[in-house]
């Protein structure tokens, strides 16, 4: 009976076009309330702080504003929702993907940004896993992976300036990757054997994308790697008989610290000549 | 979201309605909408006819809102599927043989419509759809209310305007009937 319940509950995922949905909403709406536009809604455009696009310098802030206009104009939070289920071809992936970017354009902090990039590498893997089920949409399904590889990319350059400004964070932040990856791995992997089965001499092509976007995969583990094996390698700190305080690595990986630290040892120990001279 | 938050949060929409809020009717059709079109697209024939009469749904039920004067004594929802199920009912009464219930495209359909990326999960559900289409009209209702949309069994018999009991009985004949039918195929 358990089968049969959880085939029975595999139903809930039957859902309509996600399109279908945005033009029925406006079309409903307009029956209903005719033309005439809420106040709310009328007050909402007016006072947007940069409706005066004469006032924007960067061509960036431009193109955002007037996504985020357009797009709130256009519809709801529904219309929005309703895009992030879309998929490379239909009619909503562009108001994804633009939404992104936007999102992205207002990120300032590299955490933040690292973390965005993880989300829409997230984003681009569900859509693979989801596109792989159609073999004949081969150019879309490059489109996802090809997206996963630059979120990869962008992963790891975010890391890296985030490196640079705050290694804790950076530590941080490698953890919340470290965790996907594995995931990003196997779907990858699966998804080459699987469309190997479907398209057999057709894909070299989509090959040579999920071979570069594993080469990123493994890129961005190796530095993930690298961030938090920084943060986990313990630093002791002892005062030694001549009361320089030495540091003293326990033994890990960290060969590059054991290096800055002996370093610094030496340029605290007064060297024989300097001791003779005092003498 | 539990039963109960759900009639609240449709209350304090349908209350936001009635002060002419545009927004709050939209939230209403964000919620419903993608249910009704399913119940509806389980029971008939093709995606077109789905859409057309899940729209209808929307439109007559903010008829009946407009000429209530007093508050509606049931959920909002009930009060949805009840009207898409009439529609459903009518729109088969118009026409002058019965249509083919089993879809040819029902596959294809699948193949746009299903969340996530499980062979498994569309063969399932193409598997349920086949021996849902052939029970009876009682029993396939009964079936997407209880098991797929959750609603309770007192919605439920507000909506087929029958005791609790009774659909109780028919959930559990409901049941045993499709999955005779599903046995059928294995």
């Amino acid at each position: 009976m358990d089968v049969i319940f959880r085939k029975i509950k595999n139903l809930q995922r039957i859902q309509p076009d996600a399109s279908w949905l945005i033009r029925q909403r406006s079309f409903l709406l307009s029956e209903i309330y005719g033309d005439q536009k809420p106040i709310k809604e009328r007050k909402a455009v007016l006072a947007f702080p940069f409706f005066d696009f004469s006032k924007i310098f960067r061509p960036a802030f431009a193109v955002a504003f007037t996504i985020i206009i357009l797009v709130s104009s256009f519809a709801t939070v529904g219309a929005i929702s309703a895009s992030q289920n879309s998929l490379p071809g239909d009619f909503l992936y562009q108001v994804k993907t633009v939404l992104e970017k936007t999102q992205l354009t207002f990120t300032h902090d590299s955490a933040s940004r690292t973390r965005l990039s993880v989300k829409f590498a997230n984003q681009r893997m569900d859509e693979f896993t989801q596109m792989i089920q159609k073999p004949e949409k081969k150019e879309d399904i490059q489109k996802t992976v090809k997206g996963f590889t630059q979120q990869m990319v962008a992963v790891q350059q975010e890391m890296n300036i985030l490196k640079e400004k705050n290694s804790e964070k950076a530590a941080e932040v490698a953890k919340l990757v470290q965790a996907q990856t594995p995931v990003y791995e196997e779907a990858l992997i699966k998804g080459d054997e699987k469309l190997g089965y479907v398209l057999p001499g057709e894909k070299q092509g989509l090959k040579d994308d999920i071979n570069q976007a594993l080469e990123e995969l493994n890129k961005t583990k190796e530095l993930t790697n690298e961030l938090t094996k920084e943060e986990t390698s313990p630093i002791q700190e002892t005062e030694n008989e001549t009361g320089n305080t030495e540091e003293i690595i326990v033994p890990g990986e960290k060969t590059e610290q054991t290096e800055s630290v002996s370093i610094q040892f030496e340029n605290l120990q007064p060297t024989t000549e300097e001791v003779n001279k005092v003498e | 979201m539990a039963n109960l938050e759900i009639i609240d949060k449709e209350k304090e929409l349908l209350s936001r309605v009635a002060a002419g809020d545009r927004d709050a009717f939209g939230q209403l059709y964000d919620f419903y909408a993608p249910k009704i079109f399913r119940f509806i697209r389980l029971k008939v024939g093709s995606q077109a006819l789905a859409e057309d009469l899940s729209s209808e749904s929307f439109l007559r039920i903010w008829e009946y809102l407009k000429e209530q004067e007093r508050e509606i004594e049931e959920s909002f929802r009930g009060l949805l599927y009840r009207v898409a199920r009439n529609l459903i009912v009518d729109y088969y009464k118009r026409k002058s043989s019965q249509e083919i219930l089993i879809d040819d495209d029902f596959k294809e359909f699948l193949e746009g419509h299903l969340i996530g990326d499980d062979l498994r999960v569309s063969e399932d559900v193409e598997e349920v759809h086949r021996a849902l289409v052939k029970i009876k009209e009682e029993y396939q209702d009964v079936i997407i209310w209880y098991y797929v949309d959750e609603l309770s069994v007192p919605e439920i018999a507000k909506i087929m305007d029958k005791s609790q009991g009774a659909v109780r009985v028919l959930i559990h004949r409901a049941l045993k009937t499709l999955k005779d039918h599903l046995e059928e195929v294995e």
